[in-house]
């Protein structure tokens, strides 16, 4: 008998307990807010918080800064790893163990955090950051198990506490899984609107069409298709001739969206961390230097010479490549060299990519239009490429475009790059648009 | 007199030069002008240290004394009063 009261007293005891509990979670809303000095979402969502926190004396805020602080750094680096996600930039946002990324408006992300906030407040969740406080269970769960445990029929016997217990572990456990599993909130930004232009939108596509198409006047790779336009002119089978261009542009293209998206994963994953986005800087404002002294220098036009054996060995390899039998092998091997060549340019061509990822990563913005901001950039970049190809092969007769030009992209990509580069400096927050 | 043009299957700027030159041979049937690829002819290249910039095309004397000089991209205008002005030594 007396066993039997300590074993009902032990679970009258833990559900008081677990009651206490759940009564926290209601009253409570710890918000976990991370933010980067400089970044105008960032501070925007703060205030939207801080007006909250004002309004509603349950909501607790706690900001870190990740930018410049490393303790806020290392709090941000703990919340990705007990969340389990990877956190590619800030605003980032914790109620619980949901997480929002990213801020747009009251609107959108403010009514987003407002309705996290009330889940919280109904169901409560695990704080990632403090699970004691604040862990519950279904309530209707608990107010069950206490009235079968509780009731004047029910016998307790030992095996049946441990049933009991089981149970009621399983209920936890169940509810966190329904409830509480972390789970993502991007801040979705809103369609424009026609008519209402907003030209800080704008202000992206214009910069990413500008530096594509400066970058494409890059000689760092221009050279491979002029002498592959060499060799396909001479060729009698023109639909190979077509087939094996087109091929090795499509190549190329593809080598250096891969090489892009590689440079914005890296900056999405450090590019917050402040001596990053100096050294970006410091290379965009050097790089935009050099340009503009190569602009103002009495350089003739022209093309440089260099690198002579370099050259030689793929003229010779894109040589046996279309002049193989084997339309396959030779599809194979123009695809190939014109990953090959890229792959050997980067050096050469990494300047303009890695400043524009750097800006683009600063851009919060939903996954896919990552991409799509590079596709674009690329097209751009490609234009030339384009130009030069289909008019070789249309008329068979090579075409170049005047180096003249790219002394004048010399002029206003040395511009653009410099001003990029004293923006990420001073004021990166001009660069995160929309 | 007469003209050596340098250049590379590469250059675009080389690719430019070529209808260039192609008007000016028509307008001027008697100007003697040869072609050296940068990459081929490596003999001549040397000889005329071509070692920096394309195209050049160097303007010789009936002893085959260079007189002039052009590197990178030229307008015609540019050379069609340089051949006039030497068209003669």
């Amino acid at each position: 008998m007396r066993l039997k009261t300590l074993i009902a007293s032990l679970i009258f005891g833990s559900l008081l307990f677990l009651s206490d509990i759940y009564a926290k979670a209601s009253d409570v809303v710890t918000v976990y807010f991370f933010y980067g000095q400089g970044c105008p979402h960032c501070a925007k969502e703060l205030d939207f918080l801080e007006g909250l926190a004002d309004v509603d004396d349950s909501i607790i805020l706690h900001s870190y800064e990740v930018y410049n602080d490393m303790e806020g750094r290392e709090k941000l680096m703990e919340a990705a790893d007990k969340l389990d996600v990877e956190i590619s930039g800030v605003p980032f946002l914790i109620i619980g163990n949901k997480y929002l990324v990213g801020y747009m408006s009251e609107e959108t992300t403010g009514v987003e955090i407002v309705k996290l906030i009330e889940e919280y407040k109904q169901d409560g969740c695990l704080d990632i950051f403090n699970p004691t406080d604040t862990e519950v269970i279904d309530k209707t769960e608990r107010e069950r198990i206490t009235d079968e445990t509780t009731g004047p029929e029910s016998v307790i016997e030992k095996d049946a506490v441990s049933v009991i217990e089981d149970e009621l572990s399983d209920t936890i456990i169940s509810s966190e899984e329904e409830k509480c599993a972390p789970s993502e909130e991007i801040a979705k930004p809103a369609l424009p609107q026609f008519g209402n232009i907003d030209m800080e939108k704008l202000s992206l596509p214009v910069l990413t069409v500008v530096l594509g198409f400066l970058d494409g006047f890059n000689p760092c790779a221009m050279w491979v298709l002029l002498f592959l336009i060499s060799l396909l002119i001479a060729m009698e089978d023109r639909k190979k001739m077509w087939f094996l261009g087109i091929s090795f542009i499509i190549a190329s293209a593809f080598a250096y969206f891969i090489f892009m998206v590689a440079w914005l994963s890296l900056f999405q994953f450090v590019g917050y961390i402040s001596w990053v986005r100096t050294t970006i800087a410091l290379i965009a404002f050097f790089g935009g230097y050099s340009s503009l002294r190569k602009f103002f220098s009495k350089d003739p036009s022209g093309c440089d010479i260099g690198g002579d054996e370099k050259k030689r060995r793929i003229f010779d390899n894109l040589g046996k490549i279309t002049s193989n039998k084997s339309f396959l092998l030779s599809l194979v091997g123009i695809v190939g060299l014109a990953l090959a060549v890229n792959l050997v340019e980067l050096v050469c061509s990494a300047g303009l990519p890695a400043v524009y990822t750097q800006v683009l990563s600063m851009n919060e913005m939903v996954g896919l239009n990552y991409y799509l901001y590079i596709l674009l950039y690329i097209l751009f970049f490609m234009l030339d490429d384009l130009f030069v190809f289909f008019v070789a092969m249309i008329t068979l007769r090579m075409t170049g475009i005047t180096t003249k030009y790219v002394k004048h992209t010399r002029f206003v990509g040395g511009l653009l790059m410099v001003a990029v580069g004293i923006l990420l400096l001073f004021k990166p927050e001009l660069l995160m648009f929309g | 007199m007469k003209v050596l043009k340098f250049g590379a299957v590469w250059c675009s700027g080389c690719l430019v030069m070529r209808p260039k030159w192609e008007e000016i041979e028509k307008e001027i049937p008697n100007l003697i002008t040869e072609y050296y690829d940068f990459d081929k002819d490596k003999e001549t290249v040397d000889m005329f240290n071509i070692d920096s910039k394309l195209p050049v095309c160097v303007f010789l004397d009936k002893d085959n004394k260079e007189i002039l000089r052009f590197t990178g991209e030229a307008e015609k205008g540019q050379l069609l009063r340089a051949i006039s002005e030497n068209i003669n030594k």
